[in-house]
Formats: structure tokens, C-alpha cells, sequence
């Protein structure tokens, strides 16, 4: 029988990976438009759209990371992509991006302290979520745990943890990293990446 | 079509921020006055005694660096002078600065580098040190080596670069395990023939070392660039909208970006 041990994600990229692979864990219909992106000061790990276009931003935190400081972190980058949404449904209208709705957050920490939760119940209902990460290894197959944090409803006591929403551990690794640039053939005077590939 | 939102990005946000504004995730590990700047981190850049291309990738990344805002320093053990892989010693370029050292192991490498980042704490804004390591001397690193924490190896899409490339890969992380190992593939005749380089190098390096290397995008040989070499004139002042300019640009971005989040 194979043991399942608690892990720590090696790094903010291999965590990013995971939750990315995970996510339909919260929600089956979010999709990845933007990864790694540079918002305000800082950046913004993934930019994920819903079935509804609305856009939710991801932010993460490593073990001993400040839970309050992603808090705040999440509602400035929050403020900053709310006054750009609008330019983004315009240039790229086949992301089906809704520019009327409020932007959102989701925030993944290993765990959060009583004030971060508190604080995220005061804000208004659906704007910013709470989500705890256990990072796991069974075998050769590693991934992420993820658990909702602290109800809205009234029944839920303070500091009191929600309802689990999924539970599961995951049967593959963790993607493999992907190749990162925002250049295109066109940008590189290269010909264009569908008339030849490397194939092996 | 765009592919991602991050093609289109810089069109509606500013630039990348100045590395003097860590209010990320750096500065949630190790919280400090906004008015201090963050030091400048060193990436070591295995580069040999006779590699001209990967030494002017190099320079002319430091140059893109400080045109996005960051400071960049560039250090190499070089005894000869003038050096045939570097410009001039001293401030170049928009103060991008080319130290030779007489290093004669990567002790003392490190060591140098080390003191470059130290000194550069006090007044600059933070940025990079690209240090070029002799890839003999990988050998004799060992596991507090500043200089193997953050690397960036430059390979063509070739199969036999990808596994020297993977050789030296194996070399930084059997030193140090948690190594951020960058990868810029050069060389390939479009995007997607870099994308299939990375691809073959990352499923190698997490099957062989057990390791996951970082895509730091791709950069084009393009006639610019041998020109460069030659005049010794980065290319992003001589020809800023030259395709290989633009490429250069997008690796700055990229390395800055993750100099912001800080090391793992």
C-alpha cells in the first residue's frame, strides 16, 4: 500500500503548476487565460476566467509566506485588473471575458490566521475566497489538497473552517513547466510556427 | 489571435515594475522599509573560455535589463585583456557595468559575486549580476553556492546541445538541489521549435535529475546579433526593433520578473 506523506511545494512555480492542475477542484469551468503576469508591484500568479466570464484572480502563498500581506496583495491586484478589464474584453473578445462583473479572488495558503479570515468575510460576499493547500506524495505521484476556508453563512462560527468542498488526491504529477514567452513568429521575423515542427 | 492575455498585457499596464518596489512576495518573506531597494541577484551563466554567441546573449541581456529599470552588472573570470568574449572593462551602456576578475575557481567566484551583490546593496536599485562560470569549474560547487542557486543555460534546439545542456544541468543540481536552472533556447527557426527544445529538456531534466528547469523564453541569431558582436554595440540601443532585440527584451522581462518573487 503506498503512504501518503505531507510535502512542501519546492517552489512558487512548481505550486502554481499544481493548482493549475487542480482546479477544476474548484471549479470545473475555470480556465487559465494568464499566468505569471506582472500586476501591480507584484505578480499575479493566474488570471482565470468562469463559465460566466468572470475573471478570478489567483494568488499564492509558500509555507511561513504573510497570509495578510496575500490579503492585501490580492485587493490591490484586484483594483489594478478591475480598470484594465474592460481593455482586455475588447482585445481579446474570444477570452468571453464579462467586463460588468466584479473581479474576484481566490487565495491559496497552506493555512490563514483568524484576522485574514475574518477580514475576508467582512468584504462583500463572492470577492475574495479562501482556500487551504496541503501538498501531498503518494509514490512517484505528488499533488495538491485543496480545502475552502471559512463559510460566509451566519451559522459558521468565527474562525471556524468550511465546509471541505473536494478532497482528492491527485494520480499524476504535476505538469511539466512550460515554455514561457510573450513573443510570437511574427515579433521574431521567424517563419511561422505551423509550417514546420520539430518533431521527434 | 492572442494566445494568453499576457501577449497583450503591456499594452494597457505600465512596464515591469523597478525591483526597488518588492511589495510582492519577497517582501512578504522578508519584510522591510519600502525605501530599502532589494540586492541584486546573481545568476550565474555557464559560459566557455572561446563562446562568443553565449557571451554576447549575456551582455546584451544585462543592457535589455537596464533598459526595463533594473541594474546590471556582468562579471567574468577573465585574464586576458582585451577580453575577446566581453567589451571593455568598466561602465558600459545605460551604467551596465563589465568587471573581469582573476578568479581561478568558482570559490572564489562565488566569493566575488557575493561582495558584488553586497556592495551594490547600499545605493543601487537592486537588478542582476550575470556571472559567467567556466563550465569545468561546475564541478566544484558545493551546496551554499550563491552562484548555482539561480542559473541560465543557453541551448540551441539540437539534440546534442540539449544533452551537454543536461550534463550541466545535472552538474548544478547535483550541488545544489533546490537550483532555479533556467533555460533560453537559441537558435531555433520558430517559436515552436523552442517550445519542442524546452519541452524535450524539462521531461529529460524531470525524469533524469528528478528536477523541474524554468523556461526563460527563446532568443533568435539573427545577422543584428553578429553584428553586435562584432561592433560590440548591444543590440537594443543599436537596433531596438530588431526581432532579436525584442527576444532580448522578453528574456530581461522574464528574468526580472522572477528576481521579483525571489529565490526559491
Amino acid at each position: 500500500m503506498t503512504e501518503i506523506q505531507k510535502t512542501q511545494p519546492l517552489s512558487i512555480d512548481y505550486l502554481r503548476r499544481g493548482v493549475k492542475a487542480q482546479l477544476h477542484q474548484l471549479d470545473p469551468g475555470l480556465r487559465v487565460i494568464a499566468e505569471n503576469i506582472m500586476g501591480l508591484a507584484s505578480p499575479i500568479d493566474l488570471v482565470t476566467v468562469n463559465d460566466h466570464g468572470d475573471v478570478i484572480l489567483m494568488l499564492l502563498a509558500l509555507e511561513g509566506e504573510s497570509d495578510a500581506a496575500l490579503l492585501t496583495r490580492s485587493l490591490a491586484q484586484r483594483a489594478w485588473v478591475a480598470a484594465r478589464v474592460g481593455d482586455w474584453a475588447k482585445l481579446a473578445p474570444e477570452l468571453k471575458i464579462s467586463p460588468d462583473t466584479p473581479v474576484r479572488a481566490i487565495l491559496l495558503a497552506p493555512s490563514f490566521a483568524t484576522e485574514t479570515r475574518a477580514a475576508s468575510r467582512s468584504l462583500r460576499a463572492g470577492i475574495v475566497q479562501l482556500v487551504r493547500y496541503t501538498a501531498v506524495r503518494a509514490g512517484p505521484h505528488s499533488g495538491l489538497l485543496l480545502e475552502t476556508v471559512g463559510s460566509r453563512g451566519p451559522s459558521s462560527p468565527e474562525g471556524q473552517q468550511g465546509p471541505v468542498r473536494k478532497f482528492t488526491v491527485p494520480e499524476t504529477a504535476p505538469p511539466l513547466p512550460a515554455f514561457r514567452s510573450n513573443l510570437r513568429d511574427s515579433d521574431l521575423g521567424l517563419k511561422s510556427d505551423t509550417e514546420e515542427s520539430l518533431g521527434e | 489571435m492572442p494566445r494568453n492575455l499576457a501577449d497583450v498585457l503591456h499594452h494597457f499596464g505600465p512596464e515591469l515594475a523597478k525591483p526597488d518596489a518588492p511589495e510582492g512576495r519577497l517582501a512578504q518573506k522578508e519584510p522591510r522599509p519600502s525605501s530599502q531597494p532589494s540586492p541584486p541577484q546573481i545568476v550565474g551563466v555557464p559560459i566557455g573560455d572561446r563562446d562568443v554567441v553565449r557571451a554576447a546573449f549575456t551582455w546584451n541581456l544585462a543592457v535589455e535589463v537596464a533598459r526595463l529599470g533594473g541594474d546590471a552588472l556582468v562579471i567574468s573570470p577573465d585574464d586576458v585583456s582585451p577580453s575577446p568574449l566581453w567589451p571593455q572593462a568598466g561602465a558600459g551602456p545605460l551604467g551596465v557595468e563589465f568587471r573581469p576578475t582573476l578568479a581561478k575557481d568558482l570559490k572564489s567566484l562565488d566569493q566575488i559575486a557575493r561582495e558584488a551583490a553586497a556592495g551594490a546593496r547600499g545605493g543601487a536599485e537592486g537588478g542582476l549580476i550575470f556571472v559567467r562560470i567556466p563550465p569545468s569549474w561546475l564541478d566544484a560547487g558545493w551546496k551554499n553556492c550563491a552562484l548555482l542557486r539561480w542559473t541560465l543555460l543557453f541551448t540551441s534546439s539540437k539534440t546534442s546541445d540539449l544533452q551537454d545542456t543536461l550534463k550541466t544541468a545535472r552538474a548544478i543540481v547535483q550541488k545544489q538541489s533546490q537550483a532555479r536552472v533556467g533555460i533560453t533556447i537559441h537558435g531555433a527557426e520558430c517559436r515552436a521549435e523552442a517550445e519542442t527544445a524546452f519541452a524535450r529538456i524539462a521531461q529529460a531534466a524531470r525524469k533524469n535529475l528528478g528536477h523541474d528547469v524554468q523556461s526563460y523564453g527563446l532568443l533568435v541569431d539573427a545577422l543584428h546579433v553578429y553584428r553586435a558582436i562584432v561592433a560590440q554595440r548591444p543590440i537594443g540601443l543599436a537596433h531596438p526593433q530588431s526581432p532579436a532585440a525584442r527576444a532580448l527584451r522578453d528574456v530581461a522581462q522574464l528574468l526580472l520578473t522572477d528576481m521579483l518573487r525571489g529565490l526559491p
